[in-house]
């Protein structure tokens, strides 16, 4: 084959000519003796087939009668077809019985050739068997050989013939291909010569010579107009030249700012990615997301470690792999209303880890949308607030103990201020007493004795002596001075007596007020705001009245309502405390304390307003907070247990103090429900 | 190979052919005895011959073969037949001693041993009326106008045809039959 792809195209197009007659013609010619070679065999073997056949018929009955000679004799009739070399007749059991030619020995013949009624060619030779039957039974077999010499003879004879076609076939070939190939190839050289010295001269401007219509002429048409196109494209290229080294710069620049810019967007990127991951990671909370078939997809580090297991063991899992089953159930349903809901789902839920310990967990969950905006799962955190809650379990508790304490701080200093009012109200019972003795053991009657003394003495000349003894004289003088002075003193000792029995009986109201108070507490009763606000004052106006302060009532309404009165009082025997103390700090000379009721459609209130210190707005906020006093030897849960109670009994303890010096007021709100007011279980 | 040893195989060879080619032959007449090929022969005999439609009853109707006498052709003759045709039909093999006897009379062919051709002179003519193939083996029989007839060349068993007692007895015999003859007699 390189032999053939070095060969000029002329010699290669001649060659292909002789190569494609040449195939052609042997193709034909094999054909056309094989049919012949067919044929032969064909007429052969049918000659051969119906002389076995005959023979056969005409020996069958030397067969069955033994006799050979006969037999033989039959045969001879073979010699009729050249072809047939030799034929041999088998008895029932495959002996040889009879052969032809006569002469031919017997040995030549075996029983394996009878392969039952076939014709087979073989070495050269047809060999037909068929059997010789009587009457419908096999009485022996007859086995024709024939030759195939005068095939080959007739062979040879075809392959001489076809070699002279194809030598003066291929001469005529080669006469005519020598010509027409001209038309092919005078244009490729042409062509291939346009080429080479376009490739050897880089000379763009030559032009092949046009060549007729078909595939060469278009390839020729084709290659000129490519060689133009060069020519334009060198030009062009020329141009761009000049242009591309600007181009160069003005690209350089453009990458370097945008590698700048890149560079800022990556930074920025990263910073952005170092800002959420510390979000995501170092804030104290469990950060979680799951996909829409509840799948964890993400897990930061403290979920992770609270957990206990890697990331491995968490992302992928469900939430039925990683909790008990109840917790499971409840957080997937959880998720499944976040997800088909949309909204944000937040609780605290008080979970129990594997070990049994059960803590609370604050928890956020928000839907998570894809692309499309379709739900693709869910995102959340949980913080523990075991310990917030445990705190506010304690603080509760601390604060109901602080509660309990107050209230019995408040009932003993209730009591301290009933035995100081009772305490005070004894001075001036014992002052009386004194006063009294006093008057008593001085009393100017006792002089009436001394007189009676006299008079004894001067029973004989007792007119004498009033009338003439200078001392008698002035004796009536005496008595009318004290006549006057024992009514003075009696008068004295009625209004001590006076005064001595209204201490006792105030003691006696104080006592009661107080047993009352101690027995009633916590209870529910329907009473007059305005009892209430006396019952407050009586009980502090011991102290009131040793301050000296103007107290002022301006009852505006009198409600009645329902709720617990000595809550009530205890809140308002505060403010009334608080007032006066706060008068009392002022130093002023005109302490003053106002109480106020008013009543709406909906609250009672009750207002104690003073003109003492008043109180600055930065410890405005703080005056409820427990602990908060202003006092140096106040315990601070005063305000702080009334606005509880108030809060309690279903209303508010409010303040407003224009500030340092100005006074302050206290008002207590009071639920109103007229139409209610017999029941008193409202709260 | 020595050629006095090639020879010896040879002749061994040879020997060993013919011993297995004898014994594996019953029609080879050197093994044969004369009756078993007789026995072959009359059977091959019924397949070569056409008998006047009357004295086949039907298509499948069997032929009748009688031995004449006690023969041991009639032994040698049931085993031949035995599962085999001639023509399409059965061959029934009887042996008598009577020609007159209605066994006899049934007969298509009747095989006539030697020694009893008294017996075939009496029924001749009333066999040959019948279209009965009469087979014999004398030259007794034959002049008394026996069909068929037994020769013998040396070892081998042939027979000779008297053409005009079969046409006589209206029986065709068959060309490929005639062919074999060793003598076709016929005067007309």
């Amino acid at each position: 084959m390189r032999f053939v792809r070095q060969l000029r195209l002329r010699s290669k197009l001649i060659l292909i000519s002789l190569l494609t007659s040449a195939a052609a013609l042997l193709l034909a010619s094999a054909g056309f003796i094989a049919n012949e070679l067919q044929t032969f065999k064909d007429e052969l073997n049918s000659r051969v087939a119906s002389a076995a056949q005959m023979i056969g018929y005409n020996s069958a009955s030397a067969l069955s009668f033994n006799d050979a000679a006969s037999a033989e004799e039959t045969m001879e009739g073979l010699s009729a077809e050249p072809r047939i070399r030799t034929a041999c007749i088998f008895d029932r059991d495959g002996a040889v019985f009879a052969v032809y030619p006569k002469d031919r020995p017997a040995t030549d013949f075996h029983r394996g050739l009878i392969t039952g009624p076939s014709e087979r060619f073989v070495d050269g030779h047809l060999e037909v068997v068929r059997p010789i039957a009587v009457d419908g039974e096999v009485v022996g077999h007859i086995f024709i050989r024939a030759g195939l010499d005068s095939m080959n003879e007739r062979l040879v004879r075809y392959a001489q013939i076809v070699l002279v076609v194809l030598v003066a076939a291929l001469l005529v070939a080669y006469l005519i291909a020598s010509r027409l190939q001209r038309l092919i190839s005078a244009p490729v050289s042409d062509l291939a010569a346009i080429a080479s010295r376009v490739a050897t001269h880089r000379d763009y401007s030559v032009r092949a010579p046009p060549a007729g219509d078909d595939e060469i002429g278009r390839l020729v048409a084709g290659f000129n107009e490519m060689l133009s196109q060069i020519q334009s494209r060198d030009e062009a290229l020329a141009a761009a030249r000049d242009n591309l080294e600007k181009r160069v710069e003005e690209r350089t620049a453009e990458l370097a700012r945008e590698n700048v810019e890149r560079r800022r967007a990556e930074e920025a990127r990263q910073a952005s990615e170092r800002f959420l991951h510390s979000l995501v990671e170092n804030l104290p909370v469990f950060i979680f997301r799951k996909d829409a078939g509840g799948r964890m997809t993400f897990a930061n580090t403290r979920f992770l470690e609270r957990v206990g297991r890697k990331a491995e063991d968490v992302i992928g899992r469900t939430t039925a792999e990683l909790l008990p089953a109840e917790d499971a159930a409840k957080q997937e349903r959880n998720d499944r209303q976040v997800m088909e809901t949309g909204r944000t789902y937040e609780a605290t839920e008080e979970i129990t880890s594997g070990e049994g310990k059960k803590s609370f967990i604050h928890v956020i969950k928000v839907p998570v949308f894809d692309q499309n905006g379709r739900c693709a799962g869910i995102q959340g955190m949980f913080l523990d607030i075991s310990e917030r809650k445990a705190a506010e379990d304690k603080l509760a508790e601390t604060h109901q103990k602080l509660l309990d304490a107050s209230r019995q701080a408040g009932m003993a200093e209730v009591a301290t201020g009933v035995l100081h009012n009772v305490g005070n109200v004894l001075n001036s019972v014992n002052v009386s007493a004194t006063l009294v003795a006093d008057h008593i053991r001085h009393t100017k009657a006792l002089n009436l004795g001394k007189l009676a003394a006299l008079f004894a003495q001067n029973k004989d000349n007792l007119a004498e002596y009033l009338t003439r003894d200078p001392r008698g004289q002035m004796i009536p003088g005496y008595l009318a001075t004290l006549a006057e002075m024992v009514a003075d003193e009696n008068k004295t000792v009625v209004l001590e007596l006076e005064n001595l029995r209204k201490n006792v009986e105030h003691i006696k109201d104080i006592v009661a007020m107080q047993q009352a108070y101690a027995r009633t507490s916590g209870m529910i009763e329907t009473v007059a705001v305005v009892d209430m606000v006396e019952d407050a004052i009586r009980i502090n106006s011991g102290s009131l009245a040793r301050h000296d302060v103007d107290l002022v009532r301006e009852y505006q309404q009198r409600p009645v309502l329902t709720t617990d009165k000595h809550k009530v009082i205890q809140i308002l025997i505060n403010l009334i405390r608080n007032a006066k103390y706060a008068c009392d700090e002022s130093g002023r000379v005109d302490k003053r304390i106002i109480l106020r009721t008013t009543r709406d459609d909906r609250f009672v209130r009750i207002a104690v307003i003073d003109n003492g210190v008043g109180i600055p707005p930065a410890n405005l906020m703080r005056i409820f907070n427990h602990g908060f006093t202003t006092r140096a030897h106040g315990h601070g849960f005063g305000l702080h247990s009334g606005a509880l109670a108030a809060k309690e009994i279903g209303g508010a303890l409010t303040v407003h103090s224009e500030g340092a010096g100005h006074g302050a007021t206290f008002v207590l709100e009071l639920p109103y429900k007229p139409e209610t007011a017999s029941h008193a279980t409202a709260f | 190979m020595k050629p006095s040893a090639v020879h010896f195989l040879r002749v061994a060879a040879c020997w060993c052919v013919w011993v297995a080619a004898g014994h594996c032959l019953p029609a080879a007449p050197a093994v044969s005895k004369e009756h078993q090929v007789q026995a072959a022969f009359i059977y091959n005999f019924a397949k070569y011959i056409q008998w006047p439609e009357r004295r086949l009853a039907g298509a499948t109707a069997p032929l009748v073969i009688v031995v004449l006498g006690d023969s041991p052709v009639a032994d040698e003759l049931t085993k031949v037949v035995f599962g085999r045709q001639a023509n399409g039909r059965g061959i029934i093999v009887r042996s008598s001693t009577d020609p007159a006897a209605r066994t006899v009379a049934e007969a298509h062919l009747v095989f006539v041993p030697a020694g009893q051709e008294g017996r075939f002179a009496d029924a001749a003519e009333a066999w040959s009326r019948e279209a009965v193939v009469t087979v014999g083996e004398s030259d007794r029989f034959a002049a008394l106008g026996g069909i068929i007839t037994f020769q013998r060349e040396g070892d081998k068993v042939r027979f000779a045809v008297n053409l005009d007692a079969a046409e006589q007895a209206e029986v065709r015999l068959s060309a490929q039959l005639l062919k074999l003859a060793s003598a076709v007699h016929r005067k007309s």
